[in-house]
């Protein structure tokens, strides 16, 4: 094995990430720092931060992936001289160390459960296992998260977790009633039997060994899975074009003839060429909805929603592209107010939230339900909402931004925390969701509506500040 | 022509796409030789060069690089070859050092000294990130990580494009005198600048439409540089009908 050039790969997949590892390890640490030092109120939010930095640290390198395809750059590492196999061993293993975060989280957790436990000197196993076993599981989610994107389109994916959770449940359901009562006699004889097992010397000996070489087996699967995504990928230069949100000629053409109308087209026909899978995604669960069993209805329902959110929010992801590559700057040129920019693209959001409504009503429909315009406008508003509020931040948030908020909302947990108390804090919070549920539940279409207003006033100038505000500075800075 | 050993030789070579077809092409370049690929835009001078270097897989044809397929030579083999596209095709967060240190450690060939030459003989500021270098900045970076591991075969993609005036002609000298000093080796590269296939090449291949319409030897280029008819003589070939 080529050691050195599994090093180079480990030390390349580490630095690309570096921002975002110290970016998180920072928050990790400072969280880690607060439950050696806080109360037990200080403990859970800190936990929290730190849950979801690690979260995001899982993410990363999957994301660099997916960019490496888009771009092109996976070819470079298909023509290195070195194996394809020794190619992904480096990566998965670089994507390891990128997961510090997690160990720092674990950590934090592990001294709140400690406390909790008081478990004594014999505790501070903990402090070791938990981090331990926490670097496990993530690599092993790491993995199979890169090898699943190499050799597929990770964006593509997106139906296969619920599909894993439901697809029993609606095989087992078309069964006979005979026959679901042998598997689960079967499946319930098994489970006991395993169960015996497992407490014989013999089980022990298996379980150890399935543990223990339970990380080896996915790492080699996942490398094995890898190296043929690497073999078989090949560039695709349009997918880049699309993504990054070039302008079609017409739409440009359209531009002289009202400036809102051709920024909305523009966007609502990229949307349409980058969510076309998704739009018959939403005829075919429209279909099962309308005719299918108790059960795929149920498994439809779930994911109607996902899908119908997708299609607004897709401007979103166009923008965060366009923003990220320069392309943002044919917004900032074109010879009209940034705020007519910002509004052609709150019409496209409109126009894409439509779908998705109309197939969610249409649902409720087939499910014996009569509803009716209000409740249309209402969940219509709700997608238009969420889909603003994305396009927004895509366009607007910066690093200073998100720190400045980050900011303001740490000291006002804080002032919060010091005013009322930790239970006080915990009363507090459930006693304003409950009024946000009822206010919900009375006003309405009123709320999303007033909401949608109030994003789309507020929405516009941020947005407006962000086009003209953007400079592009190159992809490495 | 070089009498010198074949380095690359391409019989047949077609590449399909669902609105462009390259080839058939064949051609065949000897250790020692510096070949041009001209053609107007979209003639498939990419497309051909990215076949040749082992990027483009889906394609009919032979390609023997140093007497073997690279698709089925041993990974070791892909050293063999080296190819600067019009930007470096790496993450745009790593600096140029950190790209040339990660090259360094995969190519068993690569010469450190002699990238450190290469980077201060063009000017080249390692510690710049890749995602922030300017056109010409990423010609020449692209073209350091290629070259510093000395393969047969140097493709290069319009390595002038981008490049200042004086950075151009200092390049096109080291590239000659990189060249001259290697009979061993060979150069293909693309461009659109006839001042450069004048300075530099032995032979050009002229691609119109996906199709090698003709091949300007060392003579006739030679007779056509010494009469100032080049620009005519090739703007003829790629402007006439298939």
């Amino acid at each position: 094995m080529n050691i050195d050039a599994l090093l180079a790969l480990i030390r390349r997949e580490v630095i690309r990430g570096r921002r975002l590892l110290v970016m998180l390890t920072a928050v990790t640490g400072a969280a880690f720092l607060l439950t050696l030092v806080g109360g037990e109120a200080i403990s859970v939010i800190a936990v929290s931060l730190a849950g979801v930095s690690a979260f995001l640290s899982l993410l990363g390198p999957s994301g660099d992936l997916a960019g490496d395809k888009l771009l092109g750059h996976l070819e470079a590492d298909q023509v290195l001289p070195v194996s394809s196999r020794l190619v992904a061993a480096g990566r998965l293993l670089g994507a390891s160390v990128r997961l510090l975060p997690v160990v720092i989280a674990a950590l934090a957790i592990a001294v709140v459960v400690w406390r909790e436990l008081e478990a004594g000197p014999l505790g501070m196993l903990l402090l070791v296992v938990i981090p331990l076993v926490s670097l496990l599981l993530a690599s092993l989610v790491s993995w199979t998260l890169l090898a699943l994107n190499a050799r597929w389109q990770f964006r593509n994916l997106w139906w296969l977790p619920i599909t894993l959770v439901m697809g029993p449940q609606i095989l087992t359901s078309a069964l006979p009633t005979p026959v679901k009562a042998a598997i689960a006699r079967w499946v319930a004889s098994s489970a006991r039997g395993l169960a015996a097992f497992a407490v014989t010397p013999g089980g022990l000996v298996v379980s150890f060994l399935t543990i223990t070489l339970l990380p080896a087996i996915v790492f080699a699967g996942a490398t094995l899975l890898y190296a043929s995504g690497l073999e078989r990928y090949r560039y695709d230069a349009n997918a880049l074009g699309t993504m990054l949100g070039k302008a079609p000629k017409r739409e440009l053409g359209a531009i002289g003839k009202g400036p809102l109308l051709a920024v909305a087209r523009l966007r609502i026909r990229l949307s349409l060429e980058q969510q076309r899978r998704n739009g018959i995604f939403l005829l075919i669960l429209l279909v099962v909805l309308l005719i299918g069993s108790e059960e795929l209805q149920d498994f439809a329902r779930i994911y109607v929603r996902v899908v119908a959110v997708m299609l607004p929010a897709g401007i979103a992801m166009q923008l965060t592209a366009a923003r990220s590559t320069g392309y943002l700057e044919g917004m900032q040129q074109l010879p009209h107010s940034a705020r007519t920019v910002a509004l052609g693209h709150l019409a496209a959001i409109a126009v894409m939230a439509v779908p998705g409504a109309v197939v969610l009503l249409l649902g409720r429909l087939a499910a014996g339900r009569t509803p009716g315009f209000v409740e249309g406008l209402s969940i219509w508003s709700w997608f238009v909402v969420g889909g603003w509020i994305a396009a927004v931040l895509a366009v607007w948030l910066k690093l200073r931004y998100l720190a400045m908020m980050a900011g303001a909302v740490t000291l006002m947990l804080l002032a919060w925390y010091a005013i009322v108390g930790g239970e006080g804090m915990a009363v507090q919070i459930g006693a304003t969701i409950n009024g946000f549920q009822s206010i919900r539940l009375s006003a309405g279409a009123a709320l999303p509506v007033a909401m949608a207003m109030l994003v789309a006033m507020a929405g516009v100038p941020l947005f407006a500040k962000g086009v003209e505000t953007y400079q592009f500075r190159g992809k490495g800075e | 022509m070089s009498e010198g050993p074949a380095i690359l030789e391409v019989t047949d070579l077609t590449v399909r796409y669902p609105t462009f077809t390259l080839g058939p092409v064949s051609f065949v370049l000897r250790g020692g030789e510096t070949v041009a690929l001209l053609g107007a835009n979209a003639a498939g001078k990419t497309t051909l060069l990215r076949a040749v270097t082992g990027r483009l897989r889906d394609r009919q044809g032979r390609i023997l690089l140093a007497g073997r397929e690279p698709r089925e030579a041993p990974p070791a083999w892909r050293a063999r070859v080296g190819f600067a596209a019009e930007k470096p095709q790496a993450d745009g967060a790593l600096r140029v050092r950190e790209w040339f240190a990660f090259l360094a450690d995969c190519y068993p060939t690569w010469d450190t000294a002699y990238q450190r030459d290469l980077t201060a003989r063009l000017g080249l500021d390692a510690g710049e990130r890749i995602g922030a270098l300017s056109r010409g900045t990423a010609v020449k970076a692209a073209y350091v990580a290629a070259e510093s591991y000395r393969p047969d075969l140097l493709v290069l993609d319009e390595p002038t494009n981008g490049l200042d005036p004086v950075v151009r002609l200092e390049f096109l000298q080291m590239l000659g005198n990189c060249f001259a000093a290697a009979p061993e080796r060979a150069l293909l590269f693309s461009s659109h600048l006839l001042e450069d296939v004048e300075s530099l090449c032995d032979r050009a291949l002229l691609l119109r439409e996906g199709q090698m319409v003709r091949e300007l030897p060392g003579s006739e280029l030679t007779e056509a540089r010494a009469s100032g008819r080049l620009t005519a003589l090739v703007a003829d070939v790629l402007r006439s009908a298939p």
